[in-house]
């Protein structure tokens, strides 16, 4: 039987279970999921220019913006160093959020509203995926507690890029199911040009490509409909691919290529990057000392992996994948998620987001579908929102002492503008006077008076400077330090030049 | 099926048809100028002529002070004999000190404790006579910074007297090298700052028309493993390997041996094999290898992270058909009977045994 029969007839007969009372009504569900957006918006909206502090990425992505809007794709220039265009990520969310600039104003605070306004539109994208699987009740069901997930508002109230990577990853599911249960060539085509947009939007949006390689294993069906996704794909990449190397790639200066491999070395653990998380030992220590708000989110996370490999269990003893079919996307686009980010060596905070999403959902869909008394269905879920949002609500004040700007505020109003700087990229990024990086501060060896040292519990400039920038640091007095739970950033005034 | 591939293809066509946006327009027509030079290639020269030979076993010895010539002879005889007797080693590196006054300074020079030119050749004698290879390293050190004393951090503000003065302090050295017929000349090691230097040709070119064996450099390990390895213009190259390896200290040998190996992908093997390893050391202490070159940090002796250190260097040596290693190092002054407790000393520990082994891995 196919996954899509199954979930249909699975619906039906939950449909059959009686007279349809009042409230559950399609149309009385989808109101009350504007009712629970409506919610949801207000929530991440709440003292989103105050808290959470900036983050690191949210400064770089703001300086390229604004310099998009200025005609050139690039970050705040090194001094000392050939210039070259910022291509670590594909330049679309990038194009995206400087059309925001242009249209609403060109501030972190924007960037973080066009972050939340695209999760909106993911949730919605979600809600209709699951009533297209399980139907309108397990829809709202389910999706309660991910919106209300503590450790998802707090990371989509950041601008971070993967707000929007995720509202196209959903959308080519949408239309990825749309083609399971309509089979037709021009829908698989359509889906797996959706899920190449994903890929080309940012790299990691490739898991989703596995989650639907994954999801054809276990339904069995559709196999040339599938091929047909895989060759839109490809042809999409590929294009993309061509295009960029022909825009950036300069004789002599491969800007593309390079960025595009530093990237990929980076994922594979060839490259070392700062601030990503090593080891489970290091995961827990960081919860504890950064994210312990986090623990509820943590505990539905680690339950949802449980019910998950019990899943795996079940097909297992059955040797057939016909136990995960009723749920076979939700529960592919999970296990793509976390093999694919187990195995990454790049483990950012936001990427937990891409697994979470499908975490939850599948584990929020398989409580919808136990056999459950009705009481124990409502409270799960309930005392999970509460919990979640009660801890969130702790985070906004403790989170709010922004490092980032305080530094870049001393930086602009103490340090003369003409000073060459020593520091990391995203400070580099939000200051006006020149910079060096210290990865790489031979060039600024003799004209830097300042440096601007950055310390979390995951990376230190001191640990990952250049042999340059110690030689500068040699003498150098602390004039003034910023510390909140973002990091530590420390403002030096070098000794002089070496000479 | 048209009414899709069509606009993808437009799609595709336009994209690549539209020229280079966002980039500015005297990026697009000005050269890269950049302040430090760009080192995409590891070398540039052509590499001349070079036949696999049988990898050479070295021990560096080294003189931190300078002695008698009665004394000189006696710690070298002693030392030498443990070198060739004990650790089955085929060549020696001499190593000694010269001084600059500072990490800005023009000067290079030997003091009082530096080992005479004329000590020098007596070593160099002595370790012949035994049918040693020999190899001479000097090093330079930068007292002014005791934490740091590093020559990689020197950056003289006028290079050609830098390099000048360099080739004065030498030359004495240099003579007894051709005097005795020393196989290598490792000219200077790990000038990092100035790694990038175009002065280093004609200073080999100088140094090569008084010694007339090979003349060579040991580059800092950063300055020769891509992407950012740049490698001086040498027939035969040399490094020192001290990249720091994120391993547990009771990390399996085979695993140290691969991530060993990893260091050196993307390095060409015709660079590879005319390469020599010329300095490897690292402490038997717990967590060394995530810090190699702190041969003085204090912490729980660990025989075992040495020994899987040595063995690695021999094991990537074969595997990639390099010229060599030297390991780091005996004191000239050293009793090796009776090493001290220092945890950077090999003598009497699993890491002499894993020098010693390497003669078998070797063939020799």
């Amino acid at each position: 039987m196919s996954a899509t029969a199954v979930v249909r007839s699975d619906q039906r007969a939950a449909d059959r279970g009686g007279p349809v009372a009042g409230w559950q009504r399609p149309w009385v569900l989808a109101a009350l999921f504007a009712l629970v957006l409506l919610a949801a918006a207000a929530v991440r909206l709440w003292q989103l220019g105050r808290s959470p502090a900036w983050q690191w990425d949210e400064a770089v992505y703001w300086n390229v913006a604004v310099n998009v809007q200025h005609g050139a794709l690039t970050e705040h220039p090194l001094s000392g160093v050939a210039w070259q265009p910022f291509l670590y990520q594909p330049p679309f969310y990038l194009l995206m959020l400087a059309g925001w600039f242009d249209a609403f104003g060109a501030t972190i605070y924007h960037a973080r509203l066009m972050g939340v306004t695209s999760i909106m539109l993911t949730f919605a994208l979600i809600f209709r995926l699951l009533w297209k699987v399980h139907g309108p009740k397990v829809a709202l069901f389910a999706i309660i507690p991910v919106i209300f997930d503590g450790w998802l508002i707090y990371i989509q109230r950041v601008s971070y890029i993967e707000n929007v990577l995720l509202l196209i990853i959903v959308g080519a599911f949408l239309l990825y199911q749309r083609a399971l249960e309509k089979p037709s060539w021009h829908r698989f085509a359509l889906a797996g040009i959706a899920l190449a947009l994903a890929a080309i939007f940012k790299q990691t949006g490739a898991y989703a490509l596995v989650a639907v390689l994954l999801c054809w294993l276990i339904v069995r069906r559709a196999h040339k409909g599938h091929l047909v996704l895989l060759g839109a794909a490809f042809a999409v990449i590929l294009a993309y691919i061509v295009a960029m190397h022909r825009m950036y790639d300069l004789p002599g200066r491969p800007w593309f290529t390079n960025q595009s491999l530093v990237q990929l070395r980076r994922v594979l653990g060839l490259q070392q990057s700062g601030g990503t998380l090593t080891s489970p030992g290091a995961l827990i220590h960081l919860l504890e000392a950064q994210y312990r708000y986090f623990v509820p989110s943590v505990l539905v996370g680690l339950t949802a992996l449980v019910v998950a490999l019990r899943k795996l269990g079940q097909c297992y003893r059955a040797r057939s994948w016909e136990p995960a079919q009723p749920n076979a996307l939700l529960f592919s686009w999970m296990a793509s998620g976390v093999v694919i980010f187990g195995f990454s060596s790049l483990k950012f905070p936001q990427y937990f987001a891409l697994i979470l999403i499908p975490s939850y959902l599948f584990l929020w869909t398989e409580v919808a579908r136990a056999d459950w008394s009705r009481a124990w269905k409502t409270a799960v879920p309930a005392v999970a929102v509460v919990a979640s949002v009660g801890c969130f609500a702790l985070t906004v004040p403790a989170y709010s002492y922004n490092t980032l700007a305080k530094t870049a505020e001393y930086t602009a109003a103490h340090i003369p503008p003409n000073a060459t700087v020593v520091t990391e990229q995203s400070i580099g990024d939000l200051i006006n006077q020149p910079w060096c990086t210290v990865k790489f501060a031979a060039p600024c060896l003799h004209t830097a008076k300042y440096a601007i040292t950055w310390r979390t519990y995951l990376q230190s400039s001191f640990t990952e400077g250049h042999a340059s920038f110690h030689e500068l640091m040699k003498g150098a007095v602390r004039v003034k330090s910023f510390s909140g739970p973002v990091g530590t950033a420390t403002v030096w005034k070098l000794k002089g030049t070496s000479s | 099926m048209k009414r899709l591939i069509v606009p993808v293809i437009a799609a595709g066509l336009l994209a690549v048809a539209c020229g280079h946006p966002l980039i500015p327009k005297a990026a697009l027509t000005a050269p890269p100028k950049p302040t430090v030079t760009p080192t995409p290639a590891l070398t540039s020269i052509p590499l001349k002529p070079y036949t696999v030979q049988k990898p050479v076993l070295g021990v560096d010895l080294y003189s931190t002070n300078n002695y008698s010539a009665a004394t000189t002879a006696l710690y070298a005889t002693r030392n030498l004999t443990y070198i060739k007797t004990v650790l089955h080693a085929n060549a020696v590196g001499i190593l000694w000190n010269l001084y600059a006054p500072s990490r800005t300074s023009n000067v290079v020079q030997a003091k009082k404790s530096s080992l005479t030119a004329a000590n020098v050749d007596i070593v160099a004698k002595i370790a012949k006579s035994m049918g040693l290879k020999v190899q001479f390293r000097p090093l330079i050190f930068v007292p002014s910074h005791p934490v740091n004393p590093w020559e990689g951090l020197i950056v003289p503000p006028d290079p050609k007297k830098w390099f000048k003065n360099y080739f004065s302090t030498l030359y004495p050295y240099i003579k007894v090298a051709q005097k005795e017929h020393i196989n290598e000349f490792v000219t200077a090691t790990e000038m990092h700052m100035l790694n990038n230097s175009p002065l280093w040709k004609p200073f080999f070119k100088r140094v090569g028309k008084t010694y007339h064996g090979v003349v060579s450099y040991a580059a800092f390990w950063g300055d020769y493993v891509p992407p950012k390895g740049h490698l001086e213009p040498v027939r035969l190259f040399g490094m020192d390997m001290y990249k720091a390896l994120n391993l547990k200290y009771n990390a399996p040998l085979a695993h140290v041996v691969s991530v060993w190996e990893s260091v050196f992908h993307g390095v060409p093997a015709a660079v590879l094999k005319r390469t020599q390893l010329d300095e490897e050391g690292i402490a038997a202490r717990r967590g060394a290898y995530k810090r190699p070159p702190n041969l003085g940090t204090p912490g729980i002796k660990d025989e075992q992270v040495q020994a899987n250190w040595f063995t690695s260097a021999c094991r990537t040596v074969v595997k990639y058909h390099m010229r060599g290693v030297y390991f780091f190092k005996v004191n000239l002054a050293d009793n090796t009977l009776h090493p001290t407790d220092a945890l950077s000393v090999f003598e009497g520990r699993k890491g002499a045994r894993a020098i010693a082994a390497c003669a078998k891995l070797f063939k020799l």
